[in-house]
C-alpha cells in the first residue's frame, strides 16, 4: 500500500542496538515505525530525517492485554517528558523515538537495563533451550541416517528438508544463546564501571536459515515425486499459514473488544487447538476417502518386472505394492510382488531400484546396500558377533550387469538375494524362487536402465 | 565483589534521593537533577522510573500524592539514612584525598 512499508527481520530478543539502528536507518529513508505485529514491522511515510530510536524492555507486558497497564502509561509519561514518544510495542519490547538532536537516553544506568533484558530473556530461555535441544537431537538423528542410511535420506526431498530445518533450528538457537551469554558476561563487567555494551544479535543467521528452509520447502514441493504427497503437503502448508492468521486475528479482535488477557489467551489457544485438529482430521479424511473412491492413487505405477515375466503365473493372480522416493540426488523405487493367497504355490519377488544421479554418491549408496543385512541373525556370544550374513562378489554375466553380489547366510549358504549394478543404477533383488540363468537374463533385461 | 543493593549509591541514585528530600513529583526529577548539577548528571526516563520503583519497594521513599498518573514522593527516614550514609562516605573519600595530597605537598 502506498505510504506504508513492511519488513520482517527476526532480531534476537536482546538485540536492542540492532533494532534501534535498523529503525533509525528506516527513518533516514523516510519511514517511521507505526506498529509491530507477529507478521513484522509496519512503517508510515514521513520526511526523511534523523530520528533517535530506543528499544526498552517491559517484561510484564502481555501481547494479549487489551490495553496498556497503569504502570506502562506512567512509564510512557516519563519517556514523553524527555521527548521519547512510543512508536509501537510488542511483547516485552517498547519502541520509542525522539526527534531531539541530543536526547537523554531512556536508560542511563546499565545495571537497570541489564536487569530488564535479563528478565525478558529468562522468560524466553526455556523456549530457546527446548528448541536447541530438540534441534540437536533431531539434527544428530538426521546426520546419523545420512552417514548410515544415505539412500533413505538422499532419495527423499522431504527428509532433506526436515533435516535442514532441524539443523537450522539447532544452529540458530545455539548461536543466539551463545551470543547472548557472551554479551551478558561483558555487559555485567561493563555495567560495574557504569558503561553500556552494544548488543549484536543473530538475525542475519536466522534470515539465512529461513531462506534455506524456504528453498528446501520449494525444492521438496518441486522435486518430490512421491504419489499423493502434494495432495497432502500443499493443503497442510496453506492451512498452517491460515491457522496462524486466524489465531492472530482472533487475538487482535479480542484485544479490541477489551477482553481480559487471560480470557484472550484461553480463547485464542483453544481455537488454535480445535482448528488444528479439525483441519488435520479433514485433510486426512479427504485423503483416505479419495484413495478409497479411486479419485487419486498412491500407487507409483506398474513394476518394471513382475512374477509373470519370470514364471508361468498369471498376472491377475499376483498382487503388487510399491513405494517411490525421488530427489535430485537419488531415486529409490521399491516393489513387492507376490502371488495371492488363493494360489497354491506361494511365490514372491521384491526389489529396490536405486538410481544415483550424482556419480560421487555411488560408493556410499553401494556401501549401504552391501551392509544393510549385516545385522540379520547375527549370533552373539558375550556381545561379540561370531558370524554374519554378507554379500560376496558374484558373476554379473547371467544378468547382463556390470557387477553383481550375492548374499550368503552365516553358514555359507548362497541365498536368492542379489545386488546388481548397471551404470548409475543399483538393484537389490530378493526372490522366493531359485532363479535360473534364463530368469536372471530376463530380470537383467527388465531392470537395467533403458 | 558484588556490592549489596543500595549499600553505596550511584550518582543518579544519590541525586534522585537528594531531590526527594523535599516532596517532589517523580517526573519533575528529570529536570531537577540537571539543574542541580549544572547539567553534569542526567537521569534517563526509564532509569528514573525503575529507580523510583526500587526505592518504593525498599521503603526508602513513600508516595505522598497522586494526581492522575502524576505521583509525588518524599524520602522516608530509612531513605534519609541511606542518603546520609552515602554523603558521609563521599565526605570520607574527599577527606582522604585532601589528607593524602596535603601530606605530599607539605612533608
Amino acid at each position: 500500500m502506498k505510504g506504508q512499508k513492511h519488513d520482517f527481520i527476526p532480531f534476537s530478543l536482546y538485540d536492542r542496538t540492532g533494532m534501534a539502528a535498523h529503525l533509525e536507518k528506516r527513518a533516514a529513508q523516510g519511514w517511521l515505525l507505526d506498529r509491530v505485529t507477529a507478521f513484522g514491522w509496519y512503517y508510515r511515510k514521513m520526511e526523511p530525517k534523523k530520528v533517535h530510536f530506543a528499544v526498552t524492555y517491559y517484561p510484564k507486558n502481555s501481547e494479549y492485554a487489551p490495553e496498556p497497564s497503569e504502570q506502562q502509561l506512567t512509564f510512557r509519561d516519563f519517556c514523553a517528558h524527555s521527548g521519547w514518544n512510543l512508536a509501537a510495542a510488542f511483547g516485552p519490547h517498547q519502541f520509542y523515538y525522539n526527534l531531539k538532536e541530543d536526547p537523554v537516553p531512556i536508560q542511563t544506568d546499565p545495571q537497570i537495563e541489564l536487569a530488564q533484558i535479563g528478565k525478558a530473556m529468562r522468560r524466553a530461555l526455556p523456549f530457546s533451550l527446548f528448541f536447541m535441544l530438540l534441534g540437536l537431537y533431531m539434527g544428530c538423528s538426521w546426520l546419523w541416517t545420512l552417514f548410515h542410511r544415505p539412500i533413505n535420506l538422499l532419495s527423499s526431498a522431504g527428509s532433506l528438508f526436515t533435516g535442514l530445518c532441524w539443523l537450522v533450528l539447532f544452529v540458530f538457537f545455539t548461536a543466539d544463546l551463545a551470543t547472548y551469554f557472551t554479551w551478558r558476561r561483558r555487559a555485567v563487567q561493563a555495567a560495574r564501571r557504569g558503561e553500556f555494551v552494544p548488543t549484536r544479535g543473530c538475525h542475519r543467521l536466522m534470515q539465512t536459515g529461513v531462506l534455506l528452509m524456504l528453498l528446501g520447502l520449494a525444492y521438496w514441493l518441486l522435486a518430490d515425486r512421491t504419489p499423493g504427497l502434494r495432495l497432502f503437503l500443499i493443503p497442510f502448508v496453506a492451512v498452517t499459514a491460515l491457522l496462524y492468521v486466524v489465531t492472530n486475528r482472533t487475538k487482535e479482535l479480542l484485544k479490541r473488544q477489551k477482553a481480559p488477557a487471560m480470557l484472550n489467551i484461553t480463547i485464542t489457544w483453544a481455537l488454535s487447538l480445535i482448528l488444528s485438529f479439525l483441519i488435520m482430521g479433514s485433510i486426512t479424511y479427504s485423503l483416505i476417502q479419495g484413495i478409497r473412491s479411486g479419485a487419486f492413487s498412491l500407487d507409483s505405477g506398474s513394476p518394471p518386472l513382475i512374477l509373470s515375466d519370470l514364471a508361468p503365473i498369471p498376472a491377475e493372480d499376483c498382487e503388487a505394492n510399491s513405494s517411490v522416493a525421488n530427489s535430485a540426488l537419488v531415486s529409490r523405487a521399491r516393489f513387492w510382488i507376490r502371488t495371492t493367497s488363493t494360489m497354491g504355490d506361494y511365490s514372491a519377488l521384491s526389489y529396490t531400484v536405486v538410481d544415483v544421479h550424482l556419480p560421487w554418491l555411488y560408493d556410499i549408496c553401494l556401501n549401504q546396500l552391501l551392509h544393510e543385512k549385516d545385522d540379520l541373525d547375527v549370533f552373539e556370544e558375550d556381545g561379540e558377533p561370531v558370524s554374519h550374513y554378507g554379500y560376496r562378489m558374484a558373476d554379473p554375466a547371467p544378468w547382463g550387469a556390470e557387477e553383481a553380489w550375492q548374499l550368503y547366510s552365516p553358514e555359507g549358504r548362497a541365498l536368492e538375494d542379489y545386488i546388481l549394478h548397471w551404470g548409475n543404477r543399483l538393484v537389490v533383488l530378493e526372490s522366493s524362487m531359485e532363479l535360473t540363468q534364463e530368469q536372471m537374463a530376463l530380470t537383467g533385461e527388465h531392470l537395467e536402465p533403458s | 565483589m558484588p556490592r549489596l543493593k543500595f549499600q553505596t549509591l550511584t550518582e543518579q541514585m544519590y541525586y534522585i534521593l537528594l531531590c526527594l528530600s523535599r516532596e517532589c513529583c517523580g517526573i519533575d526529577i528529570m529536570d531537577q537533577v540537571p539543574a542541580m548539577t549544572g547539567g553534569r548528571v542526567r537521569v534517563g526516563s526509564g532509569t528514573l522510573y525503575n529507580l523510583l520503583e526500587q526505592f518504593l519497594q525498599a521503603e526508602m521513599i513513600r508516595e505522598t500524592r497522586a494526581e492522575g498518573r502524576r505521583r509525588s514522593y518524599i524520602l522516608t527516614p530509612k531513605g534519609r539514612r541511606v542518603l546520609e550514609g552515602e554523603y558521609h562516605r563521599l565526605c570520607t573519600q574527599a577527606e582522604d584525598y585532601r589528607r593524602i595530597l596535603e601530606e605530599e605537598v607539605s612533608p
